[in-house]
């Protein structure tokens, strides 16, 4: 179980304040989508969750399984089982996706993955994904377009199997088709580890349709201001994210 | 593709002419000073992966036929205070020039690069890039000097140069796979000094990355 508990946080370079008492328990096999405006701090979260150097917490637990993940650096987050598939993934020259893959999966495992069944493992994954292969032994993401980056994402995952997943807008940068095929894979992940929970960051309620979340929120101003099911999304979609006076008045308080 | 030619230590003075129509690949090897002058002649074409070690040396190019052309990647790994310098004289009509000096200044000394390029008026259709980069530890220093002396109008020419620490996006991107800071330096090191003038073996020798991880 994933708990944030009041999480208050803000940026370590301006001391703006993002995350203003956020929070949220996901319970193991669940899947949860957030939506919000742009500057509300969705993108935030996932790099706190991920102890961003950029965020100083304020106040406020985040907790995996009881274990404190406040106290842990951002890689021994990741050895927990958490992958963030991140909305803009940067440019790594020199550095294959390949070799830093089996270079991860050696920090996991503390094994060395024996050659071949980690290339027979890229080429299941890249196959799944429809990423050509020789782009997995290439500089990470260099020359990628947006959708095939967000592919690498999922490919790493695949490799990886967390238990904890964060989609930071992943259909940004996708297309129709590659979204479908994406989100299809996700599913097949899911369908083939059912314990796996899911937290999805998004503005659309397209992404919805193919991942079916459990719970869906509202995120304004660094907080979650409503929990609906998959209909709060299309209220979203139609209304856009204005709050009501009702709400409005549970922020003062 | 030219296959390559030399693998050879350059420690010193040492001269090459590439005459008319040839095109080589060369590797060199340097761990103390040296001093390489090359001469290109027309239609001729040298591509060079150096690769040096705690050491200083200057490099001068001369381009002196029409389509001449230079690909010089220059790799440091530094421990003591060096510098490296390279002058590039463009001396006919559509050379060609594209350096890359890349250096990882692992300690507290100074690494330094001088990069000169040199194409005077006349010398029409004439190419020159370069991209320069220096990772420094947090007690390094590092200073890089990027010329483009360029009188001519019909040229093309860019350059990029960085010095710094490890981009902070790379790194977190890399541990939120589970890698460790000190993997992440390893991997980052190699992918900016290694290239493909090297075999896997001997990239392991000369720079002893993983031995020192």
């Amino acid at each position: 179980m994933l708990e944030m508990k009041h999480l208050t946080v803000e940026t370590v370079d301006i001391n703006k304040k993002i995350l203003n008492d956020f929070s949220l328990t996901i319970k193991e096999g669940e899947i949860h989508a957030i939506m919000g405006p742009n500057g509300t701090g969705k993108s935030t979260l996932s790099k706190v969750l991920f102890r961003s150097p950029q965020y100083r917490v304020l106040e406020g637990t985040i907790a995996l399984d009881k274990q404190d993940l406040l106290s842990l650096s951002t890689e021994e987050v990741a050895r927990c089982g958490l992958f963030l598939v991140m909305q803009d993934p940067p440019v790594i020259e020199g550095v294959t996706t390949s070799d830093f893959m089996r270079e991860a999966l050696y920090e996991k495992n503390k094994e060395r993955v024996n050659l071949y069944t980690f290339m027979k493992e890229i080429g299941t994954a890249s196959q799944k994904l429809s990423l050509k292969e020789e782009l997995v032994h290439q500089s990470i993401n260099q020359g990628l377009s947006g959708g095939e980056r967000k592919k690498n994402e999922i490919f790493q995952l695949l490799l990886l199997k967390p238990n904890y997943i964060v989609l930071d807008e992943l259909d940004s940068g996708l297309d129709v088709d590659s979204l479908k095929q994406v989100c299809e894979v996700l599913n097949e992940y899911k369908k083939e580890n059912p314990h796996v929970s899911f937290l999805m960051i998004t503005h659309y309620s397209r992404i919805l349709e193919y991942i079916h979340p459990d719970f869906v929120h509202k995120m304004v101003d660094g907080k979650i201001v409503e929990t609906g099911d998959l209909s709060l999304a299309k209220k979203i979609e139609a209304e856009g994210y204005q709050v009501n006076e009702h709400t409005k008045e549970l922020f003062h308080e | 593709m030219n296959k390559i030619k030399r693998k050879e230590k350059l420690n010193g003075k040492k001269k090459i002419t590439l005459s008319q129509g040839m095109h080589e690949k060369m590797v060199f090897l340097s761990d103390t000073s040296f001093q390489l002058e090359v001469t290109i002649e027309e239609n001729a074409s040298l591509e060079v992966f150096h690769y040096a070690k705690n050491t200083s040396g200057t490099i001068k190019v001369y381009l002196k036929g029409e389509h001449a052309k230079i690909i010089y990647h220059y790799n440091t790994k530094n421990e003591t205070k060096n510098e490296a310098s390279i002058a590039v004289f463009h001396q006919q009509k559509k050379t060609e020039s594209y350096l890359f000096f890349h250096g990882w200044n692992s300690k507290d000394e100074m690494l330094s690069f001088q990069v000169d390029v040199f194409i005077p008026k006349g010398m029409s259709g004439s190419v020159a890039m370069q991209e320069n980069r220096i990772y420094n530890s947090k007690t390094g220093f590092a200073k890089i000097f990027p010329n483009l002396y360029i009188e001519e109008f019909d040229v093309e020419a860019n350059h990029a140069s960085f010095t710094g620490p490890f981009e902070e996006a790379q790194v977190f991107y890399l541990k939120t796979r589970g890698l460790s800071q000190k993997v992440i330096e390893k991997l980052l090191i190699e992918g900016l000094l290694t290239g493909e003038g090297l075999s896997e073996d001997e990239k392991f020798d000369f720079f002893q990355i993983r031995k020192e991880g």
